[in-house]
């Protein structure tokens, strides 16, 4: 199966050779390829437009400063995702809105409490319903619900434990469904 | 019954954000500098190659039939390697990495790609029976990397997406 992330884009090996050898245009293309998914993460992530773009730019020059560590052995996407996480989290614990809680028991959601009607899943309401999440929140279901990673990753990546990476996915899912004024989840835990 | 959606698909299915203008311009310049093109190197030594077993042939000697069929063939591969020139300059020129999409970019890395290919077997047998093929696949390749970006600019100069046409092709 296709792994659904946005950073899931084959990039040919040869293109690959040619960054190495410090080909200007190889890295352009590897730039454009991976632009956006990049700076979305960053933007998810840490929740301002200048901070995404730090995340871009400090992505990219780790990327072609260490593109011949790259070793082949899994996807180029998979390598440079890496990268962009670390460098999201890094500016996210580094700032006040970082990592802080601790680990709050949060009853795990049903399935239905995971269901939006269509109207709550267009684009506009849902990016500002994400925007008003705390940012610990917002990164856990970021990294697990787009990204695909698993809560033992995302507690690897953060630092913190798999309880508090499955606490807040069903905090913040509880909490989106609020802001966007739907009806509390059938038996919901409060 | 309303059809719900799961919360992940919701996720996912938000269109990916972009930076205000592209970083590349100013990322560029964090590039480590190294030499980059084996192109023009590789053919300038097959046309060197070349070029000098046209000097070194004896012109004073009356032209034998094997002299003339070699003179004859000689002249072919200038005209060749002259219109490859040609077009490997109009090839370069036309790129405009600036305003091009990732798909001509990586088209046109994938056609420096096959002319390198090209250019090493020029370069490890610059005067054999296989010399006039590859010269002719070398402008062959270019043509087609011209017309990649003629239309490619010409999409451009008329405010549309040629990625979007190249698309409709699929």
């Amino acid at each position: 199966m296709k792994p659904f992330s946005p950073f899931a884009i084959d990039v040919p090996d040869s293109l690959i050779q040619r960054a190495k050898r410090g080909d200007r245009r190889a890295f352009e293309h590897i730039y454009r390829c991976f632009e956006r998914p990049i700076y979305t993460l960053g933007l998810r992530l840490c929740g301002q437009p200048s901070e995404a773009q730090d995340v871009l730019q400090d992505c990219m020059i780790k990327v072609m400063t260490r593109i011949s560590e790259f070793k082949g052995q899994s996807p180029f996407w998979g390598w440079l995702r890496q990268i962009a996480v670390n460098e999201a989290l890094m500016r996210l614990r580094r700032s006040a809105k970082g990592f802080l809680e601790e680990d709050v028991y949060e009853a795990e959601l049903t399935d239905a409490g995971c269901l939006l009607p269509p109207e709550a899943a267009e684009a506009a309401s849902l990016i500002e319903a994400l925007r008003a999440l705390p940012a610990a929140t917002r990164a856990v279901m970021w990294l697990y619900h787009a990204e695909g990673f698993t809560h033992e990753e995302i507690a690897a990546q953060t630092g913190k434990s798999i309880s508090f990476s499955k606490s807040q996915l069903s905090r913040g899912t509880r909490k989106l469904r609020q802001l966007l004024a739907l009806e509390p989840e059938q038996g919901q835990h409060t | 019954m309303t059809t719900r959606i799961e919360l992940g698909q919701a996720l996912r299915q938000l269109p990916l954000e972009a930076p205000a203008s592209s970083l590349w311009p100013a990322l560029q310049t964090h590039l480590p500098d190294k030499p980059v093109r084996t192109i023009w190197p590789l053919a300038l030594a097959a046309s060197a190659a070349l070029l000098a077993l046209l000097l070194f042939t004896d012109r004073t000697r009356p032209p034998l039939t094997a002299d003339l069929a070699q003179q004859v063939s000689a002249v072919d591969m200038t005209r060749l390697m002259d219109r490859s020139a040609q077009l490997e300059n109009s090839f370069y020129a036309l790129q405009d990495d600036d305003q091009s999409s990732a798909t001509v970019i990586a088209a046109n890395l994938g056609i420096e790609d096959r002319l390198q290919a090209i250019d090493s077997q020029l370069a490890a047998q610059p005067a054999s029976d296989d010399a006039q093929r590859l010269w002719q696949q070398r402008i062959e390749l270019l043509d087609q990397g011209v017309a990649l970006n003629r239309t490619n600019a010409a999409y451009r100069a008329e405010g549309n997406d040629f990625d979007l046409a190249l698309a409709s092709l699929n």
